[in-house]
């Protein structure tokens, strides 16, 4: 048996492959879950669907888990379709959503940093606007440093984007932390619990519901989501930016000899990826209005793979987005045979199955097996 | 021939997943356990079942001794209530964030009528799906915030567990006075330890009537105190246990939910008390006894009464009385000789009411008896006192609301660190 290279692969044929890996891997799932529950497949099935569309609130909020991980695997498609290898969504989406909160906080308290009495506060009209732009230009100075310093001093972007995770992680963490939020925010929140209570009851800074009612704050967030789908689609199809974009992905020297600056695009490319990551922390923080350290929950990572697994198609990333979070908050609504309920880790175990097959099958979309084909004396 | 054996392996293999496949289909005719309680336990079979759903949310899972105690509760309450598994969920592993409140709002659409949780940190996200949901009760374990928030289907709930560390303290100073009898130690050298996670008022009313219950039995004790800043973290409960232990300490007790204190405690032939589970498997030379609270009575009583339609209190206090104060068996093997008499007469003596745990002729603080103390009752950041809790003679604790708010630093007790 041998491995070799295929080239022109019949459109159909490769999504005949990514079909049948599909199934297989919703079989093992199936088959995985009922290991655990010992229940027919097809009540588990109705189980997450109930759990995820059972109510209007329910149906709002997961459109939106759709639309965040969406949306950041927008954000982080200009980078890899330039093949800059950006693992930094995570920490540039949590310093954004940070920023976002920062302001949030600020405006509430106005005019000083702690002030107890919320009445002072900003407007929502005006907070909104800062808040976007504060937590777009944190991610984009997320996104700066590492292609500054790859286009500088060619450092590796992989290990400079992961670092930059953990110290938005950590500055995050210690911000939320008992110490860090006392003597920063609020006298008037705990650190235990939901850092800021009085100003998201107060509405301020969050979007609130519409006409009261449950899961239309999510409505905003999943709005420009779905406009931003459109946008980066038309970007990087049709302009200038995306052409080069992609030739800069295929081969820099290419790139270099057709006359295109390659540092400057990448380091475009990449503050416009760290911008779209902190519009999306702003949405987050606009939506659950709030922050915690866990507000991205690994979202980061897992778009790098919705993206990849779409082949930079932002129409493909909304169905992969939609099957990720299927079976991944799906799960949660599944009870095992004690009454008690299959956990995110769980959850996540699925996910982490999908994930491997569908990004596996790419292998046999570019490879062909061969069995036996250049010896045929065993005929 | 080759390859046509390889295609035949290809097609074998998917044939056994579909084999798997098929297995699954017939299963339904069997029992789910989803929807029959049949192969329950024999539990006491309520003549009807409560017609209501419930949910549970807990922090952690079952590897937790804190959240184990909670999940037990729940599925015995719900058992002796007859409600059947498919009407009551538990979601474990629910962090202290936004995930409790879209736990508990998604509990609220599936048509729950009460949902529990069980963390300090789950309170203002139970208060946001409170406000949210006005048909559904909410009741939470630990939490302080419920006779400020005004909210009529928003509930707190702990328990007197200061009296079952009182008890579990008499335990602890009849091994002392036994050791001091057997001439094992002198009395100066009379100092016991204990690791606490955090300075919060729930950990320092543990040790402080843990304290006072030993110091009624042998009164020259003193204790020394390290926190750890982690509900969970075996390591350093294992290493603040030893470094008690180095500073001379002769008995060890604990308010952390790891094995670490009482495995170091076995390692090194100290006595040990212990909370929330007995912990006889690690120590079975060293640990006395333990105290818990049950939640099974609170879940019975707030599930009872909703489904009746009753209001609950915002705040609900068990005691020894109603069950849910209680203390595991003794370990024999390490008590000291007529424990469980000293024991029983006290609890008799606390339940009659002629005993107070925090009597104010039992402390003092700075060296003064107090006869007036203001505590911090009403949840504010700035810890304002704001609540007299000192009168007839002693501190009412787990009066003015569930949650503890003794925070006092007593005579007698050295916190080693306060960092927590």
């Amino acid at each position: 048996m041998h491995i070799a290279k295929r080239d022109n692969l019949p459109v159909w044929k490769a999504w005949m492959i990514r079909g049948i890996a599909i199934i297989i891997a919703i079989m093992l799932c199936a088959l995985i879950t009922y290991l655990f529950t010992k229940m027919n497949p097809i009540t588990v099935v109705d189980k997450m669907f109930k759990g995820l569309f059972g109510s209007e609130r329910k149906t709002w909020k997961t459109v939106y888990q759709v639309a965040c991980l969406l949306g950041i695997s927008l954000a982080v498609t200009p980078a890899f379709k330039m093949r800059f290898w950006n693992i930094g969504a995570e920490g540039q989406v949590l310093i954004g959503a940070f920023a976002a909160a920062a302001c949030m906080f600020y405006a509430g308290r106005m005019p000083f940093f702690n002030n107890p009495d919320i009445s002072m506060g900003v407007k929502n009209t005006i907070l909104f606007p800062v808040m976007m732009l504060a937590g777009m230009l944190a991610g984009a100075l997320w996104g700066f440093l590492p292609a500054f310093f790859k286009s500088r001093w060619n450092t590796n972007e992989t290990l400079f984007t992961l670092m930059m995770n953990y110290v938005a992680l950590q500055i995050v963490k210690f911000m939320v932390s008992y110490r860090g939020f006392k003597y920063l925010w609020s006298p008037n929140g705990t650190a235990v619990g939901m850092i800021n209570s009085d100003l998201a009851s107060a509405g301020i800074g969050n979007f609130t519901k519409i006409g009261g009612k449950p899961g239309t704050q999510y409505l905003f967030s999943i709005a420009v989501i779905a406009v931003l789908t459109v946008v980066l689609y038309l970007y990087l199809r049709f302009s200038k930016h995306g052409y080069e974009i992609a030739v800069v992905g295929e081969s820099e020297r290419t790139a270099s000899y057709a006359g295109i600056k390659v540092n400057r695009v990448i380091i475009r490319t990449m503050i416009l990826s760290g911008a779209l990551c902190g519009l999306v922390g702003f949405l987050i923080v606009g939506a659950e209005g709030t922050i915690a350290a866990n507000s991205v929950d690994g979202r980061g990572y897992t778009a790098v793979m919705v993206s990849w697994m779409s082949q930079f198609n932002p129409i493909g990333m909304v169905f992969s987005s939609l099957l990720l979070v299927f079976m991944q908050f799906g799960a949660k609504e599944v009870p095992m045979p004690d009454g008690v309920s299959l956990d995110k880790n769980f959850a996540n175990m699925l996910m982490a199955i999908i994930l491997f097959f569908i990004i596996g099958c790419e292998f046999f979309i570019n490879y062909q097996l061969q069995f036996g084909h250049h010896k045929k004396r065993g005929v | 021939m080759k390859r046509f054996f390889a295609i035949a392996l290809c097609l074998l293999m998917v044939a056994a997943l579909f084999a798997c496949k098929t297995q699954e289909q017939p299963k339904p005719e069997e029992p789910q356990g989803q929807t029959e309680p049949a192969n329950e336990p024999a539990n006491e079979p309520a003549a009807e079942g409560l017609d209501i759903k419930v949910g549970f949310i807990c922090l952690h899972d079952e590897n937790s001794t804190y959240d184990l105690n909670f999940i037990n509760a729940a599925k015995a309450a719900c058992a002796t209530l007859g409600i059947p598994e498919g009407n009551y969920i538990i979601k474990t592993n629910i962090p202290e964030g936004k995930e409790c409140y879209e736990t508990a709002a998604d509990m609220a659409d599936n048509g729950c009528k009460i949902i529990f949780a069980d963390s300090f940190g789950h309170e203002d996200f139970m208060i946001q799906a409170a406000k949210e949901f006005p048909d559904v009760q909410f009741c939470h374990s630990t939490g302080t915030k419920a006779h400020t928030e005004n909210l009529p289907n928003y509930h707190n709930a702990f328990a007197a567990i200061y009296e079952g560390r009182y008890l579990a303290g008499i335990a602890a100073g009849m091994k002392l006075k036994e050791m001091l009898d057997e001439g094992k130690i002198t009395a100066d050298q009379l100092k016991i330890g204990y690791v606490g996670a955090f300075t919060y008022a729930e950990v320092v009313s543990g040790y402080t009537s843990f304290f006072l219950g030993v110091k009624s039995i042998v009164p020259e004790v003193t204790m020394d105190v390290i926190f750890t800043g982690s509900w969970y973290d075996e390591k350093a409960e294992k290493e603040s246990a030893i470094k008690l232990m180095d500073g001379g300490c002769v008995l060890i007790s604990q308010h952390a939910d790891s094995m670490g204190a009482p495995s170091a405690c076995e390692s090194r032939g100290v006595p040990n008390v212990s909370y929330n589970g007995s912990t006889v498997s690690v120590g079975p030379n060293t640990y006395i006894v333990s105290s818990r609270i049950n939640w099974e009575p609170y879940y019975e009583y707030a599930i009872k009464a909703t489904a009746a339609g009753e209001a609950i209190p915002a705040d609900w206090t068990g005691t020894i009385d109603t069950g849910s104060v209680e203390l595991f068996p003794l370990n024999d093997a390490v008590a000291a000789k007529d424990t469980q008499a000293a024991i029983d007469a006290a609890k008799a003596a606390l339940a009659a009411g002629t005993l107070h745990v925090f009597s104010t002729d039992a402390f003092t603080v700075g060296g003064a008896k107090l006869d007036s103390y203001m505590a911090d009752v009403d949840t504010d950041p700035a810890y304002t006192p704001d609540t007299e809790v000192i009168s007839d003679g002693y501190f009412h604790e787990s009066e003015f609301r569930s949650a503890p708010y003794f925070d006092l630093r007593i005579d007698g007790i050295t916190l080693l660190n306060e960092s927590y």
